[in-house]
């Protein structure tokens, strides 16, 4: 595999850590309590406008609370949600793709019917009538997205594996007597690693989105705790009057997601620019 | 070629039945229709009788049996809340999604093609950086947003178009470029690095030193390949598409599917919910359909696989 | 490349098909003014006996009559009925007006009615027969009288046919079959009949020149389409553009941008609370619920000004009201105090639940009491539902003790016993929570016994008392009263009606 470094993905990498420190700091560098606010107080203005203070650096919003301790708080949640939405889904969907590519036959068979009758499901509709019966929480939303993501990591994996079950060093693995665990977790899973990887990354963008998709419909992070999707899109209304309501959350999801698909990118280049480019982002 | 389509209507009825199950189930666990239709002074009488009225007294099992029955007949039941058949109000509103659905493809592949070749021509260069930078935020911004932010930049500030609703062309171009976004900026990017594959080709550089002129060895070879990677990220994305037809349809007052389902999720209005689902992954499948027949016609050696 | 051509060809002929035959329906097309209303979300149906939701409503309100009827100030005024008595303590007798048509021409008659609202008394048939329980059989006297038998003395009866499922269509649809057809295409006797429905889209209706009630003026409105748009903001920006004429739910922070007219309304903005146990069963911990809670700031900031602060139980429109009582001041220390005698000082725990869309700034509104109450000691949990769950958990009575409901119930007589009863009932949404809708305790005895008599001073009387018990116990946590915000365009005039009824007939367009 090669690697090449350089700013294509130190660039994003800086971006994204960016937000993930501000993420874990945000307990302490947050300027105020993140659910407090002074109904007195409403829809003021950033520190650089008429009528901003310097207690309130990127104005406050319709209760009243601090917009930048929202954002720095959102971050935790918006991104940790993302992150284990990511991981599960990555597990699980890699899982599957290898057990079913490399097994075939049954497994196979079922596995992909399984797939496709998924994917024969628009999201939202699942993530709602999932949350419909599970009632809303962080918990139900992380699974709820992780549900979205798995399947791509299925096929993808799965496609993966049946190319790779037929390479010579598996042959001879086998003809040596290794059993299929160990031929799966030692010669397959270090492969499809990389790919795993990148798709993992595209994913968190993607879980980002959806997130505050699900929001808008009412569906995602409960009050009071902040989220990035919520709070965009209960300041929807509010864009002429407040603009700073909706821009901060709007350009925190905008950079983050951006910095996210730009590592994507790069860690696509710089793995393996041939096998990788022939799937879809 | 028969065989082919046999097993694949065979395997689509099997995915959409197999959804449908899967919708039958989750929405018995999740709520009481009869308890959201009536007011709060209802008694509990009221709410038997009510229940016995929609048919959900009786077991799951039974239920099954009986939706199944009548399902297989193209009875999907009668709606909760509308009193009307459910297949019927579903497909009362499908023309309308396809036809948003349709034109959000259309303006995508319009834009993101031309999009992904010049950004593949000038690599590294600024169109690309641009073009690659326009892509990323497209991917980055959430369906609500853009809707909302065109709402109010070009219907209201700029009195360009209208708002909302349906009725024809005007009210069709904000709704299409609010689906159409995410598509397109994915699309662009694929056809970016297909091009630039196809570039480095032995007979594109065979071409130019015969001495072709430049555009004609791009546009006869370059979009011919792009056709079939353009053609799977329809069949990919035609779900996430149909999802993001929900909140876009939602914003705009478009009657389509998407915000007949949600609204009835909401109200727990099990056979609209039903033939919803059935009629979206019926929709699903076909244009799988539609795009491994597009192959076998776009490219010969591809059918043989 | 010859496929991919044809390819292109035929995707482009497609789209050019689809987008032809896009047809939005009649639009304007009719001599006289026409106007547009949109609300959040379409009719689900146009069978009046099917929904109780004041969106829904508003389209039966203007294609169907009841027999008497809410003017705009909220005066029972004639209906479809001329004259009603009691003949005896459970027999009214009711008089048809006379040469009524419905929209398809046939005659309005006494059958009519009773098919109505024989169907109306059946459970599980339709979902307004809460309304309708007290009748016991509906008499035909002769086709201009009917006569009403209730079960026990209903002092209610007139303003029973006014309310919504009250509304008359022909009886040969009362059928279920024939309330399919109704659903789609109803034929009622109103102001405005139905013309065309493109769900989820427009419905259109158009002036009924013989309509009884034009009072020998011509109808101001010709035709009124309704097109229903779900999001606040795509609304607000369609009437901002001149794309409609009025709208509802506007948010009171947007008030300043677009013109509007406002009314105080019939709803009252509360929560039920389950106070069956410690600490919420002592009443002097739900009193300092109440003055932990600054509602006129809530009010000033929350609702641009709009609500009335209130206390004990009504709306200022329903009989029963008493002016008399006034809403507890904002004292965070009287609070602390409170708590502290009832053996609370360090503090209570509770949950605030709320379905989401309940009403306008409703998540807001719970996240800034949670914030007022923690500086009392009074530790909240914040649980926002699903529509569907908040129904479920009313209707299943199931509201955890400690707990507090949001709601803003709709007064359906206008009266003390459509509202308040209706809720403290045993039956109803919050008799089980509280000990004193529970026979053998005083308020019980006296909603009760102003139910079923028909001295109507002698109701008045037991009401101060009832509403002087709600104000003092505060069994219910009460916020304000609603005013309705309605946004409209510069040439409709219309004087708002408190009970959330859009009524064409009572609406006038100036000359553009």
């Amino acid at each position: 595999m090669s690697r090449r470094l350089g700013w294509p993905l130190l660039l994003p990498a800086a971006l994204v850590l960016a937000a993930v420190l501000a993420a874990i700091l945000a307990p302490w560098i947050s300027p105020a309590s993140p659910t407090t606010g002074e109904l007195g107080a409403r829809l003021k203005p950033p520190v650089w406008q008429a009528g901003g203070s310097v207690q309130r650096l990127l104005g406050s919003d319709l209760l009243g609370r601090d917009v930048l301790s929202r954002l720095l708080w959102g971050a935790r949640i918006s991104l940790s949600i993302a992150l284990a939405a990511t991981i599960l889904g990555a597990v699980v969907g890699s899982t599957v793709g290898l057990v079913a590519g490399y097994y075939r036959g049954l497994a196979d068979g079922a596995l992909t019917k399984l797939i496709d009758v998924q994917l024969g499901f628009p999201f939202v509709l699942l993530a709602i009538s999932v949350i419909a019966v599970a009632g809303p929480g962080i918990g139900v939303l992380v699974v709820v997205l992780a549900v979205g993501s798995w399947v791509g990591h299925a096929r993808i994996v799965r496609g993966l594996a049946l190319s790779l079950r037929e390479r010579d060093y598996v042959h001879a693995a086998r003809a040596v007597g290794a059993g299929n665990a160990r031929i799966l977790l030692r010669h397959l899973l270090p492969e499809v690693l990389s790919v795993i990887l990148i798709l993992a990354t595209f994913d968190v963008g993607r879980i980002i989105i959806l997130e505050s998709t699900l929001s808008f419909l009412g569906l995602g992070v409960q009050p009071p705790t902040p989220s990035w999707g919520s709070d965009l899109r209960d300041a929807a209304i509010y864009i002429r009057r407040a603009w700073w309501t909706a821009a901060f959350p709007g350009l925190a999801i905008m950079v983050v997601v951006l910095g996210v698909n730009l590592l994507g990118d790069a860690l696509r280049d710089a793995f393996d620019p041939r096998t990788v480019a022939s799937r879809s982002s | 070629m028969a065989r082919y389509a046999v097993r694949k209507l065979v395997h689509t009825a099997f995915v959409a039945f197999g959804v449908v199950s899967l919708v039958f189930v989750a929405l018995r666990m999740s709520g009481d229709p009869a308890a959201t239709m009536l007011p709060g002074d209802a008694s509990i009488d009221e709410l038997v009788a009510l229940r016995k009225v929609l048919g959900l007294d009786q077991s799951l099992g039974v239920q099954y049996a009986r939706f199944l029955g009548d399902a297989l007949r193209g009875d999907f039941g009668t709606s909760f809340r509308h009193q009307q058949p459910a297949l019927g109000l579903v497909l009362e509103r499908l023309p309308a999604t396809l036809e948003l659905a349709f034109a959000a493809l259309l303006l995508a592949v319009v834009v993101a093609l031309p999009l992904g070749i010049l950004a593949a021509l000038h690599r590294g260069r600024a169109l690309d950086v641009l073009a690659m930078g326009l892509a990323v935020v497209g991917q980055a911004t959430p369906y609500f947003w853009m809707g909302l932010m065109l709402i109010l930049i070009v219907a209201v500030e700029l009195a360009w178009l209208p708002t909302s609703g349906r009725g024809g062309l005007a009210f069709l171009v904000l709704p299409a470029i609010t689906l159409g976004t995410h598509f397109a900026a994915v699309l662009a990017r694929l056809t970016r690095t297909t091009m630039l594959e196809t570039l480095t080709q032995n007979y594109v550089t065979t071409a130019r030193a015969k001495g072709l002129g430049e555009g004609r060895v791009i546009l006869a070879h370059a979009l011919k390949n792009a056709a079939v990677p353009v053609v799977t990220l329809i069949g990919l994305q035609f779900g996430t598409l149909l999802g993001g037809a929900v909140v876009t349809e939602t914003i705009f007052a478009w009657p389509g599917v998407g915000r007949l389902a949600v609204q009835s999720i909401f109200a727990r209005d099990y056979p609209v919910v039903q033939a919803s689902v059935f009629v979206l992954a019926l929709t699903f499948v076909a244009i799988n359909l539609l795009v491994d027949l597009l192959y076998g016609v776009l490219d010969p050696r591809i059918r043989d696989e | 490349m010859r496929n991919v051509r044809l390819i292109v060809l035929a995707v482009v002929v497609v789209f050019v098909a689809m987008v032809a035959t896009d047809v939005s329906g009649p639009a304007a097309q009719s001599r006289g003014a026409t106007i547009t209303i949109s609300q959040p979300a379409d009719a689900t149906t146009m069978d009046p006996g099917r929904s109780t939701q004041v969106l829904t409503v508003n389209y039966f309100a203007n294609v169907y009559d009841t027999l008497t009827r809410w003017d705009a100030s909220l005066k029972l005024q004639p209906g479809l009925a001329v004259a009603w008595k009691n003949v005896n303590e459970t027999t009214w007798e009711v008089t048809l007006r006379s040469g009524v048509k419905f929209h398809d021409g046939s005659p309005l008659t006494a059958e009519d009615v009773k098919a109505v609202y024989d169907r109306n008394l059946v459970p599980g048939k339709t979902v307004v027969q809460a309304g309708f329980a007290t009748i016991e059989a509906v008499q035909v006297v002769n086709p201009t009288t009917i006569r009403l038998v209730t079960k026990k003395p209903d002092p209610l009866i007139p303003v029973r046919m006014a309310q919504m499922g009250g509304y008359i269509y022909p009886g040969r649809l009362a059928t279920d079959e024939g309330v399919k057809e109704l659903a789609r295409k109803p034929i009622g006797t109103g102001a405005y009949r139905f013309v065309s429905w493109t769900k989820d889209d427009q419905l259109v209706m158009d002036a009924n020149r013989e309509w009884w009630g034009w009072g020998g003026k011509a109808p101001a409105v010709e035709r009124v389409s309704w097109k229903p748009i779900p999001d606040d903001f795509a609304r607000l920006s369609a009437l901002q553009r001149g794309e409609v004429d009025v709208i509802t739910n506007v948010p009171p922070d947007e008030m300043k941008i677009v013109r509007t007219l406002t009314t105080p309304a019939t709803r009252i903005a509360n929560f039920l609370m389950n106070s069956t146990q410690p600490p919420l069963s002592d009443k002097r911990v739900r009193q300092a619920l109440h003055y932990a809670m600054d509602v006129p700031s809530i009010v000033k900031n929350l609702y641009a000004g709009q609500g009335k602060p209130m206390s004990g139980g009504l709306a200022d429109s329903d009989f029963g009201y008493n002016p008399d009582l006034k809403p507890y001041p904002y004292d965070p220390a009287r609070a602390k105090r409170l708590l502290a005698e009832a053996g609370y000082a360090g503090g209570i725990d509770v949950t605030l639940y709320a379905g989401s869309g309940t009403m306008v700034n409703d998540k807001q509104l719970l996240e800034a009491i949670a914030d007022m109450w923690s500086q009392a000691g009074i530790r909240t949990k914040i649980t926002m539902m699903e529509m569907a769950q908040r129904q479920k958990m009313n209707n299943e009575r199931a509201v955890p003790p400690n707990g507090l409901m949001l709601g803003n119930p709709q007064s359906t007589l206008l009266d003390a016993d459509g509202s308040l009863w209706r809720l403290f009932h045993p039956n109803g949404f919050s008799g089980k929570y509280w000990v004193g809708s529970q026979p053998g305790h005083r308020f019980h005895d006296l909603m009760e016994g102003a139910r079923y008599t028909l001295d109507q001073k002698k109701r008045k009387e037991l009401y101060t008392e009832a509403t002087r018990l709600i104000h003092e116990e505060k069994p219910w946590l009460e916020l304000f009263q609603e005013v309705i915000i309605y946004g409209v365009s510069k040439r409709m005039s219309f004087k708002p009606r408190p009970d959330y009824r859009l009524i064409v007939a009572e609406m006038t367009v100036s000359p553009r």
